[in-house]
């Protein structure tokens, strides 16, 4: 039984119970949130996790270091590409294996390309949620159809890419394709930016749903765990692509999008602005990724020693970690996942309360769900 | 001026709306795939209809997910009796292919098998057919 504390401006009216999903069209997935309303405003939330539970972090210890690489496509669905290279590089620090340097640029490559379609997916998803009923939503599509299909063409999957191999990348990029991707995305990806911009950012009915919504400081921010564009829109630049680079982020130049207003507009602003940035790193990347080999040799079998790694990095949705434990054996003795959004959905009971409920929707939707790695 | 935004998401709309069609009309219109496209996997046979394979079991002790299984004859241990796939619990990661030593296995662009039954996606990769009624294969409404 849920017993939540009644607040006092219930005034002695009943407060009532409503269950926003599991199946519901505004809850990204199989979301469930019991919130408790009084009229129209929420008095309590309460995030009921464990709809998608797939057992993935046990899986993964029955399953050889190479098979679980597998699996770490299947946590976040939405940003597969980072959570490949996580794994991959939690695995190779374990094991001390130098990755070349054009597979670090092409990992850069693939990971920001991921970026765009995941923060295309948040948009869709947040659209949605305010009742724009479609429109931006299939333009913004348009895109992430056109990036996967960039993809398709080199890992030989739209969704379950299976890219990223220990100490590189399985195949080479075409040549062909990286001026096709760098033509798409200084051109006609920019102009479509331009339209989903003013879809979203310039309608004015969107702007009275979201300013000044659920604006919390950085401090309360902080406190609760938030990380990714969720927190950058409070105006803390905190980024791990800047605060501890990996792949080629040290050798290209971006900036790390930013908004002191620290409400749910500004994080939609926030997130339009790392697209645009995600394409200028692709950019760049393409135009100065080095020749040389793409991957070095790793035994069938992989043993690293026994001992333990923790490992960070930016996904699109905020800071993703994986902590491994190995016993020297040929399976991880513990696969653990970092996940950015379990972090960010649980300080929904500290947020909702106070909104009413067609605003918890929108400061909802700018946590930027993902439920497959949530709940693993 | 309120309003201003919404006339230009208008705009936008009509503008877009000018614009030729990219809808796919699938299935009337089969897409085109590119070669590196992971779809249902097939075996190499030789002329006279003898399979790459050599049941060296490096793919079935390789697949996450346990799909492959490999019958060696007892008499013969590098002939393949048998080379099962079960693509209902098949998540097409290629690791199959890529460990294969002779380079056997490949992938196909064929995508369109739905099948009723859950048996119905049991393959038989050595000679051809299609393994029906095999295996744990559960009915599903018909």
């Amino acid at each position: 039984m849920v017993t939540f504390n009644r607040a006092d401006a219930c005034a002695g009216t009943e407060t009532v119970l409503l269950n926003i999903g599991p199946q519901h069209p505004s809850t990204h997935g199989v979301t469930h949130i019991l919130v408790e309303l009084s009229g129209e405003t929420v008095v309590a939330a309460k995030p009921i996790l464990g709809y998608l539970h797939r057992g993935i972090e046990k899986l993964a210890e029955y399953r050889t270091w190479q098979q679980d690489l597998v699996y770490t496509d299947r946590l976040d669905y939405v940003s597969q590409i980072g959570n490949e290279w996580a794994y991959c590089r939690a695995v190779e620090r374990l094991t001390a294996i130098e990755v070349p340097e054009r597979a670090e640029w092409i990992r850069t490559l693939f990971c920001e390309l991921n970026r765009i379609t995941s923060h295309i997916m948040w948009y869709a998803g947040v659209t949605m949620d305010i009742g724009t009923m479609g429109t931006p939503f299939i333009y913004a599509f348009k895109a992430r159809e056109r990036i996967y299909d960039f993809f398709e063409a080199v890992t030989g999957a739209r969704m379950m890419y299976n890219y990223f191999r220990f100490g590189g990348v399985r195949c080479d990029v075409a040549p062909g394709l990286l001026e096709d991707i760098h033509d798409y995305l200084g051109g006609e990806f920019l102009e479509l930016m331009d339209d989903l911009d003013a879809l979203l950012l310039g309608n004015e009915i969107v702007q009275s749903r979201m300013k000044g919504i659920g604006a919390f400081t950085t401090a309360q921010l902080v406190e609760w765990g938030i990380t990714g564009p969720f927190l950058r829109a409070s105006g803390l630049a905190q980024d791990l692509r800047k605060d501890a680079p990996y792949g080629a982020y040290d050798k290209v130049e971006f900036a790390v999008p930013t908004s002191t207003v620290s409400d749910s507009f500004a994080r939609c602003e926030v997130r339009m602005a790392e697209m645009r940035e995600a394409a200028s790193i692709c950019r760049q990347v393409i135009e100065r990724m080095p020749e040389g080999d793409i991957s070095v040799k790793v035994p069938r079998l992989l043993k690293p020693e026994a001992g333990e790694v923790y490992v960070r990095t930016e996904s699109p949705r905020g800071e993703l970690g994986i902590y491994l434990v190995s016993d020297g054996g040929p399976k991880p003795y513990r696969f653990r996942v970092r996940s950015p959004i379990f972090y960010n959905i649980s300080a929904l009971p500290k947020m909702l309360p106070g909104w009413k409920l067609q605003d918890a929707l929108v400061i909802f939707g700018g946590i930027d769900t993902s439920m497959g790695e949530i709940d693993r | 001026m309120f309003g201003q935004g919404l006339l230009k998401g208008l705009g936008i709309t009509f503008q877009r709306l000018r614009r030729p069609t990219e809808t796919q009309l699938y299935p009337y219109q089969q897409p085109v795939l590119p070669a590196t496209s992971r779809m249902f996997l097939a075996m190499y046979h030789d002329e006279a209809g003898v399979p790459a394979c050599k049941a060296c079991m490096t793919c079935q002790t390789g697949c996450p997910d346990h799909v492959i299984r490999i019958e060696k004859d007892t008499e013969n241990p590098k002939v393949p009796l048998s080379f099962t796939v079960n693509s209902g619990r098949c998540t097409f990661c290629g690791i199959c292919v890529e460990l294969c030593p002779f380079s056997a296995l490949h992938f196909t662009g064929d995508f369109e098998r739905a099948t009723y039954l859950k048996s119905d996606l049991i393959y038989k990769l050595v000679d051809g057919s299609r393994a029906t009624g095999e295996g744990e294969g559960e009915r599903h409404g018909r």
